[in-house]
């Protein structure tokens, strides 16, 4: 009787303004949910959507939260299911057959305590704290005195900056994410919020960390961080889908923080902030190709266009070249005097390293190759900024004038007649006063 | 098929049981989210219906409600097609012996899989983005009718 009186509101094309029209002549839509002894059943109007999908007329749900006639305690009855299940015999330790919180209907509604939490997790709080320890980094290697509300405000303004792409990727990204082992269990996939409030929370982050950037900082700045939140949220999240080259603009996206610490603190580009940033875009290949090695079926199955999944063996080629590149661009990185040049030796070592780990992964794709690699590109940043934090600050020592950001004639950097700041009137040259504070080096 | 080591190549959301139990005492006016389906891991929602929803409400609440359901059709069409295929090959490739070139063959499959879901993929991707902005869209609008509502019975309440 009820499917008769639905087949009459029969919609054939669902839109917006259809709807409001049936509205308007009081429509009523009766969603029916029966009662404990039927099969647990929700009946909801059948409407052909617009895509080419077949259509179907049975209800696939997991059934619906019934009325019952007594209250029962949720705890009695896991108790129950649990001693009922049936454990897998051949000692698999898994836990698929139990049953936990995640198997019930709950509730929708985040309370204000949890929102700080939720926030959290929508804007990758690890990756994001990472990217702004990038970009701390490459304003610490800038030759300029450092002013605590620059530091402040970059800081912040960097984490908002990375909260709001990594929120609005979520936002857009949720039914693929479901379909990952590594994702499903985001804040949107789960649906903890709705996606009007995790792209106002993105939108709101976004204007919020390039205004601090803009007032507080510079507007290179600013600038930098609004085109990485353009280039993640609506370039990256879009290629992932269409192309392989996602990956090398996603390399992109994680060199521009050091940029934006370095113009941060000088005001401009220097051939610094450049080597700072080819480090981190070399590296995002072997981390990132390992990776997506270990999880290409779950690639393949939500539809991404990743290398891994294309062509396992040029994955780990364009792996294996951008760490070889590393070796040449650590040696060049003295040059430009952020650091001492034995850099460049103690570098060699942890590049050749890393290039036998990623030869390892060409050779023999696997799991365990890739975990190997993986492993170690984690453990790699802190070492190379390790080293570079201990050459600076050897550099500094040696440094018989504090005021001034080069002694003549003591760093190779000053030897070299190509790299601006040694020639007179050179476009890009690192400026010796701090753009807030109007203090140069050492006052 | 046989108990092979090759099984690990299935996934766990094959071997997962259906959910068996529900929750009770269920409040009209609260949305409840499902736990994940088995087979199509869209998880979906219940509305709850306020007393004096307005117009802009129920939109928003059908609409969402269609595109759970068209998210869940979908996923679970293709998860069900990902199943079988690889099924199929996990039995075919049953005899062989050597990690290596399991991995080759896996690896053949996946990216045989992506290629031939190409246009699939992109139409759904591209419906998708259109019907997500738009529930953000309808989102916003029933919220500022919401609030609409609120305002217009605080001030017919302090008139009376």
């Amino acid at each position: 009787m009820y499917r008769r009186l639905l087949e009459k509101h029969f919609m054939t094309n669902f839109s917006v303004i259809q709807l409001t029209r049936k509205i308007t002549t009081n429509y009523q839509l009766n969603i029916h949910v029966c009662c404990k002894n039927t099969n647990n059943r929700i009946i909801v109007p059948h409407k052909r959507s617009s895509s080419s999908l077949p259509s179907y007329d049975k209800p696939v749900f997991p059934p619906l939260p019934h009325q019952p006639n007594e209250s029962i305690n949720i705890s009695d009855i896991l108790r129950k299911i649990q001693s009922e299940v049936k454990i897998d015999p051949n000692g698999s330790n898994n836990t698929d057959n139990k049953l936990s919180n995640s198997d019930f209907w709950v509730e929708q509604s985040p309370s204000l305590r949890e929102l700080p939490s939720l926030y959290l997790q929508l804007s990758k709080s690890r990756l994001t704290t990472l990217v702004v320890l990038t970009a701390l980094a490459g304003y610490g290697f800038a030759p300029v005195h450092e002013s605590l509300t620059c530091f402040t405000a970059l800081t912040v303004g960097t984490f908002l900056c990375s909260a709001s792409a990594n929120a609005c990727n979520q936002v857009m990204e949720a039914p693929f994410d479901s379909q990952m082992d590594r994702c499903k269990q985001r804040v949107m996939v789960r649906h903890l919020i709705s996606p009007l409030h995790g792209i106002t929370f993105s939108i709101t982050a976004g204007l919020t960390g390039v205004g601090i950037l803009y007032n507080l900082v510079n507007p290179l700045t600013a600038a930098l961080g609004a085109a990485n939140i353009i280039l993640y949220a609506g370039v990256y999240t879009t290629m992932k889908r269409y192309t392989v080259a996602n990956t090398w603009l996603g390399s992109i996206v994680g060199a521009i923080p050091p940029a934006m610490g370095w113009a941060a603190a000088t005001g401009t580009l220097d051939w610094g902030a450049l080597t700072l940033c080819g480090l981190l875009y070399l590296w995002q290949f072997p981390h990132f190709n390992s990776l997506s090695h270990n999880v290409r079926q779950d690639y393949c199955r939500a539809g991404y266009n990743m290398l891994s999944v294309v062509d396992t063996t040029k994955n780990a080629l364009v792996s294996l070249r951008n760490t070889l590149a590393l070796i040449p661009l650590c040696a060049v990185i003295p040059f430009t005097g952020i650091s001492h040049c034995s850099f460049s030796f103690y570098s060699l070592a942890v590049n050749a390293y890393f290039s036998y780990l990623a030869w390892n992964f060409y050779k023999d794709p696997n799991k365990q190759t890739a975990r190997e690699l993986f492993r170690f590109s984690l453990v790699y940043l802190p070492i190379i900024f390790g080293f570079l934090a201990i050459g600076y600050a050897f550099k500094e020592r040696t440094a018989a004038d504090e005021s001034k950001h080069h002694v003549e004639g003591k760093y190779l950097a000053d030897l070299c007649p190509v790299l601006p700041g040694n020639q007179a009137n050179s476009i890009g040259a690192v400026t010796t006063t701090c753009p807030i504070t109007g203090k140069g080096r050492g006052e | 098929m046989s108990k092979s080591s090759h099984l690990r190549y299935l996934g766990s959301f094959v071997r997962k049981p259906e959910p068996q139990i529900t929750v009770t005492n269920l409040q009209p006016h609260i949305d409840y989210v499902s736990p994940a389906h088995r087979l199509s891991n869209i998880r979906q929602i219940r509305y709850g219906k306020k007393k004096d929803e307005t117009a802009a409400e129920r939109t928003l609440r059908l609409y969402a409600t269609e595109l759970h359901e068209w998210n869940h059709r979908y996923w679970e069409q293709q998860n069900q097609q990902y199943i079988n295929l690889k099924q199929q090959l996990l039995t075919e490739i049953d005899g062989i012996d050597g990690e290596e070139e399991v991995e080759r063959i896996m690896g053949e499959f996946y990216r045989s899989y992506l290629l031939s879901n190409k246009d699939n993929f992109n139409s759904y991707t591209a419906q998708w983005r259109k019907y997500n902005l738009r529930l953000v869209f309808l989102s916003a609008r029933a919220q500022g009718s919401r609030v609409v509502r609120t305002v217009r019975n605080s001030v017919s309440r302090s008139k009376s």
